[in-house]
């Protein structure tokens, strides 16, 4: 059986024989000044982008230059084929370093990424120049499988050519700043957002003749949180977790049934919030808030990637960010992405690798490709001041985002379930529902998914 | 150059052409050219594809990860014996199945027509048609796949646009459990070019004076394409149909792009092979998924084999298979 | 169909029928033409949307009321900023004004023909006017497709890749189903479903072991996954070259071996010739699909991006997070101008060889 398995992937279908024989091997002959070949591979998160991919080839060169003892290659892949084709790849030809991976991707490759406890030690870096939660998120088991690299808090991006049609007052910039006289909360948000909301004839959303067929600006999205119950649960209902303390029940907690009642009712009976074929009619990406016709959308930090025209004269032309409301559990909450580069436990040269990639984490130029806020508290100013270049003359107001940093989702919303990848794909079909179905009972249709999140729970153990 | 085919030979004439010559018997000879003939094949049987088939049988009969390669463990018969109580398999199939009685039937009629039409000697410019009809074969399915997107949106696609025209209500083609399969089986209609073409070389070489024949013996339009141009075509469609239904039970990528490999909505695009992609790459159930495969294996083969046996009663062999 | 009654009116002599006869074909030829035409047009609508998609400004798709076809808003310049102009309706009737300042229930306008008359408020819901919108082909999806994909190179690798995989392909392809069309040996039908059992697997739980068999040979990275594997035959094309010689009468053979041909010379004078349109239809069928193949490249040849294919390269507009509808399609009709030509010439050699195979039609 197992013969045949080595035979037909005869170098190294099973890389934990030899790994460790290679691990001390390769340390050896890298010491004896031959050249280490590291492939990092990039597709599971950002860096597949048309204006990425040459700043990644030209910052990989000049690694290469500066480290005669490190052959450094980049091998970009798709991102919609970037699993597949990694999965095909581990068994005999598995790359050394992946990412950048958020914290969702790290679930399905977590375990084959080798503890970097030691080598952070050795080099010697500075675990006080990044905040420790940071830190905690990257603990899988006992191992640091990364070090944080980029965050990105989300906050309400607003388009004010819009605000200023409908005559409204801009959204709040500060922590506990009230909106014309109202508390910044999830309810004040959808108030206005339906005044915000207007069709083909100038109705907004509050008007008795508004139709809902014909709508051209809507008040709200929270875009690319495709079919995630759970992101949006957070975004609209405060932190949350879909496993019970004893890690095993599954559960939907108050705070996220209000959540997702919210945003489901904005969709269905107020439509101050697209629905999926309303999103795909305006913009089949996806990328909704760039059409001008979203007035506000919760997005992370990473969006600066892409709120940027591409090409020729854009329809959001003045925008600005704003904090997010108190939600119905009386806090805020910013769900929180971040992302990092980690090590395959298969690689030949584990110390070339973490050379690799403790240069990446900090490499200025590639964290401002990705639209990706450091992680490293003393980047951060560096970072916006390159962010205000690129989007001059408009002038955002970044204290937005790190005051939102303060409110992370804890546990994440991407967080760890048992049985990741089924209860994971359990969830975006639960999402599509919601995203595609009028007229459901919410609660009802969520006990009934909790009973088969329950049994993709229970193969686990 | 080679000759016409025998005079006024009926339709029925040449089914069953005289065995005579060296060729009639089965001899050491005869063996060994035909074997020579076929030798590429099996070179490159034994060297490309027979390893990895055989590795993925194995693989079914283990709890392989491809992350994980090294802690492979054999299962005996478990993955088999899984498959008995799992409810998105039965569904996987059930909707697979319903699709194909859709599918299958229509695609193979409408190449059928389109290829009639653009061989017909009453169209002008049939260069031209026949490459229109083919058109959409070249686009890449990263482009394809978009543009279907746009086409069958519920409020601004062309589709629902030009149904709107004609005072047809919209129809949300992509997020009705309903209309889903209707779009899909139209979105597989823009692929019919292999199809088409193929029939196409089948109607071409049905020689011309087996329609004359049939003119002389008071044959109608309908009668000469029952009795002359389906039976002389009938090696072509057999072709056909056994690859569209080996392409239907593999149906994957459109539903796969379209749903993001979610199979929505409502699990009605969750064909059998979606499921097993996503048992395979997103679950990593790697030995699960094999299992599946070879299951939609067997009754994929024993469906082909079952139609070749009958394939004797209506699929026309001009030099008489033997 | 009154001119087609009257010729049936005149005097039934032999001018009047000769006269007659072409022109009812002629009707007969239109007629077919014309109804062929309306059902390649509908099916070739998503083309239509394809190509008027990758003409247009990233931005006009989402813009409310903005026409089906390619167009550009007209605008007005005032101060040094764009502004778009609309249909008013005012006591002077229609007015093309420029939109300044657009607020729900009055907004501000320019009169582009009398700029000088400064800010005009007009009372009413912007909203609800019509845009002016003229038609224009924006080629700058082209321009920024190009720009970012080395097409020259991918051209080049794309048409050597399935060039090459093409040629292998049919050669091999024509002798496998030579072999089991016309000679009987032993496991011939056994042998026949085995092959076709390759095809039936599901590639993707055969993906890992084929990765490993290339990547045992060194092949990753290179062409030749891509290549050498179909210089061995694969199943559907010997499948139908197969049904294709099956239909060729054995008399023709018969008929060469008694001239004391070979099987090899029958194969080149009688089978081949005979089946042109066949071969053809396979040729193409490989090389579009070869054209088009997207994962497998991507799989091996991640590592070696001056030697991917097109197909690759359209997957980065398709990036997460910001897809370019817009420039996809641009691109992808850029990568199907070559395809399109080669099809067009293959099919007149298609007609041409079906002349030479003798079969008259």
């Amino acid at each position: 059986m197992v013969l045949i398995l080595a035979a037909c992937g005869s170098p190294g279908i099973s890389p934990e024989a030899s790994t460790s024989a290679s691990q001390a091997a390769s340390s050896a002959s890298a010491s004896a000044g031959e050249v280490a070949e590291i492939e990092w591979y990039v597709g599971l998160g950002t860096g597949t982008n048309p204006e990425q991919i040459p700043v990644q080839e030209a910052e990989v060169d000049a690694f290469n230059a500066d480290h005669p003892n490190i052959h450094l290659t980049l091998t970009v892949v798709d991102s919609e084929q970037a699993e597949q084709d990694l999965a095909t790849r581990m068994p005999t030809n598995p790359p050394d370093i992946i990412g950048p991976i958020g914290i969702r991707g790290l679930q399905g490759f977590g375990d084959n990424l080798l503890d970097l406890t030691d080598q952070i030690d050795a080099a010697g870096v500075d675990r006080g120049s990044i905040e420790d939660a940071l830190w905690d998120v990257y603990q899988l088991d006992g191992k640091q499988i990364g070090i944080p690299m980029a965050v990105y808090p989300s906050f309400i991006y607003y388009n004010k050519s819009l605000f200023d049609e409908a005559g409204l007052a801009y959204p709040p910039h500060e922590v506990g700043e009230q909106y014309e006289g109202q508390d910044w909360t999830w309810e004040t948000v959808r108030d206005l957002a339906m005044q915000l909301t207007v069709d083909a004839n100038g109705n907004d959303a509050t008007s008795a003749d508004f139709n809902p067929a014909s709508i051209e600006v809507w008040g709200l999205d929270a875009q690319f949180t495709n079919n995630d119950p759970r992101a949006w649960s957070t975004i609209f209902g405060g932190s949350g977790s879909i496993v019970a303390d004893d890690g095993t029940t599954a559960q939907w907690p108050d705070n996220w049934r209000t959540g997702l009642q919210y945003f489901y009712d904005g969709m269905w009976t107020d439509h101050f919030i697209p629905t999926k074929a309303e999103l795909d009619a305006i913009e089949p990406g996806g990328n909704s808030f760039q059409t001008g016709r979203i007035a506000m959308d919760v997005v992370h930090q990473w969006y600066t990637c892409c709120v940027r025209p591409a090409e020729g004269d854009p329809p959001v032309t003045d925008w600005d960010i704003a904090v997010l409301p108190t939600g119905p559990d009386g806090t805020i909450t910013s769900k929180l992405h971040a992302d990092t580069v980690g090590i395959l436990d298969t690689t030949e040269n584990p110390e070339a690798a973490f050379e690799v990639l403790n240069w990446i984490r900090q490499n200025p130029a590639l964290l401002q490709a990705w639209g990706a806020l450091p992680a490293i508290t003393d980047q951060r100013g560096d970072f916006f001041a390159g962010l205000d270049e690129t989007f001059a003359p408009l002038e955002i107001d970044w204290e937005v985002s790190t005051q939102m940093l303060e409110y992370p989702d804890v546990p994440s919303h991407e967080a760890f379930m048992p049985n990741f990848n089924e209860a994971n794909a359990a969830n975006g079909e639960f999402g599509s529902r919601l995203w595609t179905t009028p007229d459901i009972d919410l609660d009802a249709e969520i006990d009934a998914h909790l009973e088969r999140l329950q049994g993709i729970f229970d193969e686990a153990s | 150059m080679a000759t016409a085919p025998g005079p006024a030979a009926g339709p029925l004439a040449t089914v069953a052409p005289p065995r005579t010559g060296r060729f009639s018997g089965p001899n050491g000879r005869e063996t060994a050219t035909g074997i020579l003939f076929v030798a590429p094949w099996i070179i490159g049987f034994v060297a490309f594809s027979a390893l990895p088939m055989l590795a993925s049988l194995v693989l079914s009969f283990t709890d392989f990860d491809p992350r994980q390669a090294d802690e492979i463990r054999f299962v005996g018969a478990e993955n088999y014996a899984r498959m008995l109580s799992d409810p998105t398999l039965i569904k996987a199939s059930a909707v697979t199945l319903r699709f194909a009685l859709i599918v299958v039937p229509l695609s193979l009629a409408f190449a059928l027509a389109v290829a009639l039409m653009v061989n017909s000697t009453l169209l002008a410019g049939r260069n031209v048609f026949r490459t229109l009809f083919y058109l959409p074969l070249q686009i890449p399915i990263v482009a394809s796949t978009v543009v279907w997107i746009g086409v069958l949106n519920v409020s601004n696609g062309w589709l629902n646009l030009g149904l709107g025209a004609i005072g047809l209500p919209a129809v949300d083609w992509l997020n009705s459990t309903f209309w889903v399969h209707p779009a899909l089986a139209i979105m597989g209609l823009w692929g019919i070019g292999n199809m088409m073409l193929i029939f196409l070389a089948g109607l071409q070489s049905v020689p011309t004076e087996l329609y004359d024949a049939a003119r002389v013996d008071g044959a109608g339009v309908w009668a000469r394409f029952r009795h002359v141009t389906l039976p002389m075509i009938s090696p072509v469609l057999f072709y056909n149909l056994i690859i569209v239904l080996i392409a239907t039970f593999q149906y994957f990528t459109q539903a796969y792009v379209i749903t993001n490999g979610r199979g929505d909505p409502g699990g009605e695009t969750l064909f059998f092979n979606l499921n097993l992609f996503r048992e395979a790459f997103q679950f990593y159930n790697m030995g699960y998924a094999s299992a599946l495969a070879w299951v939609l294996f067997v009754v994929v083969l024993g469906l082909t084999a079952i139609l070749f046996r009958t394939a004797g009663s209506w699929v026309y062999q001009g030099s008489g298979e033997r | 169909m009154t001119s087609a009654v009257t010729p049936r009116l005149l005097p039934r002599d032999a001018a009047a029928s000769a006269v007659r006869r072409p022109f009812r074909r002629f009707l007969a030829i239109a007629g077919f033409t014309l109804f062929a035409t309306m059902v390649v047009s509908a099916f070739l609508m998503p083309l239509l949307y394809m190509t008027s998609t990758a003409f247009k400004d990233p931005n006009q798709t989402s813009t409310p009321g903005a026409p089906l076809y390619p167009a550009t808003p007209d605008t007005f310049t005032f101060q040094g900023e764009e502004y778009p102009v609309y249909q008013v309706p005012t006591d002077d009737g229609l007015m093309a004004w420029a939109l300044i300042e657009p607020h729900r229930e009055d907004s501000v306008f320019i009169d582009p023909a009398d700029p000088d008359a400064g800010p005009i408020t007009w009372v009413g819901r912007w909203r609800t006017l019509e845009q002016n919108w003229t038609f224009g082909l924006d080629t700058g999806n082209f321009a920024r497709a190009w720009e970012i994909l080395d097409f020259p190179r991918m051209f080049f690798n794309t048409f050597a890749i399935a060039a090459l995989s093409t040629i292998g392909a049919v050669a091999s392809a024509v002798l496998v189903a030579y072999g089991f069309s016309r000679f009987r040996f032993p496991g011939r039908n056994g042998l026949f479903l085995l092959m076709l059992a390759t095809i039936i697997l599901p590639f993707q739980v055969t993906l890992i072991p084929t990765y490993a068999v290339f990547f045992a040979l060194g092949w990753v990275g290179t062409w030749l996954p891509l290549i050498i594997p179909h210089f061995f035959a694969n199943a559907y094309n010997v499948f139908l070259l197969r049904q294709y010689f099956l239909t060729i009468p054995r008399d023709l053979d018969e008929a060469a071996m008694i001239d004391g041909a070979g099987p090899f010379r029958i194969l080149r004078s009688v089978i081949i010739p005979q089946a042109i349109p066949g071969i053809v239809a396979v040729s193409l069928f490989h090389f579009f699909w070869a054209w088009n193949e997207y994962f497998l490249p991507l799989v091996y040849l991640q590592s070696a991006p001056d030697l991917q294919p097109l197909s690759v390269g359209l997957g980065r507009f398709n990036a997460l997070y910001s897809a370019e509808p817009t420039v996809v399609q641009a691109a992808a009709l850029l990568a199907m101008a070559l395809p399109v030509i080669v099809f067009f010439f293959a099919q007149r050699a298609f007609m041409r060889g079906v002349v030479f195979g003798g079969v008259e039609k």
